[in-house]
């Protein structure tokens, strides 16, 4: 007879209550992650509850004990480095209790929040969507965009973080088709009190970029197409300079 | 010594038509093969620089030896470098030959998933001999011994472990299927079969639920023991 085992017993932890981030900088040359833990003070874990992550990917795994629930001991930079992984592994974060092993709260399948450009969310696909591009900025209604990178391109998961040709032609044009996406097609407004997944790319131009569109520019049904055009150009201007100083990084990576 | 090199695409399709013509003819011409292995048109170098040379190698623990001394300080991942697995299990081919009763997976590791044919290799790529050795050795280390002195080419119990990468990381799993599966050095009878209730597939199963419950991946082996289900008592170790 099949054995079903129906009860966990176990708190779900929300996406919002454990959020993990790639650094920008990598440490000896590989990514590094951060961990934001905020448990509910009412969520009923007893202080001396274990505090562990795992990030998996493929045929590999790799583990961090984050101290107890009472007393979070964050390992070092350098222990937080993705030295068995990619760092667009899946990130599990878990309450144990130590005496019994028992788990006592999870999130599971944490997709971390990449660096670039630390907005546009990661996603690798076997071709099913992508067939034989090799990246695509996949919008899904009202959603933020995500990066749509070919499974089937060995190492792409490093290739978009780290390959200097590739973010030196790609990342701009990822950026370029967010903003027209949020300006033309989906016609967002800044000044919305709503606030959408635009409303972070509009403070990533204003606050990361500098770059403020004219105050008198129309926004939303009405926009000035020339005037968003411009905002978007410059945006994108600034981007590849100050971001992934695509002119350099391209010239060195061919030798120029 | 040779400097270790990493295949790329096409030296990898050039070493698997190679390894096919070795297992069909049972020879191969040296002089050709090293000639793969150092062709600017089918590799590249491997960074940082190691240097390798050919010893023997009879049991997994041979291999991990050899490969845990070559790789030593390298933090970058190289579990899934089909490029350099790919050249290591062509350059020791020698020293465990491919036969007409092996497949070209103990030797070349695929990542290719254009074809049902390299995706279904891609599936087996845990079967790298190798690879698998050294994996075996630097998850386990002498907790795995059971496993370690095998020999390199064989996959019995290590096939269950090796192809269900949760389980074959976890701290207590391979203990426990040592413990449970095997006694005086030998595998126990029927331990894979379906009909054989608490088999080691059985066993993985279990696992997976458990793992809703349990951080079952941080427990030891007697931890596990204690709470498997009554199925699994006719395997454990008496005593």
């Amino acid at each position: 007879m099949k054995r079903h085992l129906n009860y966990t017993g176990r708190a779900r932890i929300t996406r919002d209550q454990a959020m993990i981030r790639i650094r920008e900088e990598q440490v000896d040359d590989r990514p590094v992650f951060d961990l934001r833990l905020r448990l509910r003070h009412d969520s009923g874990y007893p202080d001396y509850a274990l505090v562990r992550v795992e990030a998996n990917r493929s045929n590999a795994v790799q583990r961090w004990d984050f101290g107890t629930v009472g007393d979070i001991v964050e390992p070092t930079l350098h222990q937080r480095r993705l030295t068995d992984v990619e760092s667009t592994s899946y990130f599990r974060v878990f309450i144990v209790e130590p005496e019994t092993s028992r788990l006592l709260g999870l999130a599971d399948r944490i997709r971390p929040i990449q660096p670039i450009d630390s907005l546009v969310l990661l996603r690798e696909d076997d071709g099913t969507k992508l067939g034989k591009e090799v990246w695509r900025v996949d919008f899904e209604e009202d959603e933020s965009p995500i990066l749509l990178i070919n499974s089937n391109v060995p190492k792409i998961g490093d290739i978009v973080l780290r390959d200097k040709v590739f973010r030196s032609l790609v990342m701009p044009q990822v950026l370029r088709q967010v903003l027209t996406q949020i300006a033309f097609v989906d016609q967002k407004d800044p000044d919305d009190n709503e606030e959408t997944w635009a409303t972070e790319w509009f403070d990533f131009v204003g606050k990361t970029l500098g770059i403020h569109a004219n105050p008198d520019m129309a926004w939303g049904a009405s926009i000035n197409p020339e005037q968003a055009q411009a905002w978007i150009d410059r945006a994108v201007d600034s981007f590849s300079d100050k971001s992934v100083r695509a002119v350099r990084s391209y010239s060195e990576a061919v030798g120029g | 010594m040779v400097q270790i090199r990493r295949f790329n695409r096409a030296g990898i399709e050039r070493a698997r038509e190679f390894l096919e013509n070795w297992r069909e003819t049972g020879s191969f011409s040296p002089v050709e093969l090293d000639s793969h292995l150092r062709d600017p048109d089918l590799t590249s170098e491997f960074e940082p620089v190691r240097q390798v040379e050919r010893q023997p190698i009879r049991t997994k623990r041979d291999a991990a030896r050899i490969l845990k001394e070559l790789f030593e300080g390298i933090e970058t991942p190289i579990a899934d470098d089909d490029g350099l697995w790919s050249w290591l299990g062509m350059f020791f081919a020698p020293e465990y030959r491919p036969s007409s009763r092996t497949t070209t997976d103990a030797y070349i590791f695929l990542r290719d998933e254009s074809t049902t044919e390299l995706r279904r290799a891609y599936q087996r790529r845990y079967r790298h001999a190798l690879r698998a050795s050294y994996l075996i050795d630097r998850q386990h280390g002498e907790s795995a011994a059971y496993l370690l002195d095998q020999p390199v080419n064989s996959f019995a119990l290590e096939d269950r472990l090796l192809s269900d990468f949760r389980a074959f990381t976890s701290v207590g799993v391979i203990p426990l299927a040592i413990a449970l599966y095997t006694e005086d050095g030998e595998l126990k009878p029927r331990y894979s079969s379906e009909r054989e209730p608490g088999n080691i597939r059985h066993l993985l199963r279990v696992l997976i639920q458990l793992e809703r419950i349990y951080d079952v991946y941080s427990m030891d082996a007697n931890a596990l023991i204690d709470i498997l289900p009554a199925e699994f008592d006719q395997w454990k170790p008496r005593g």
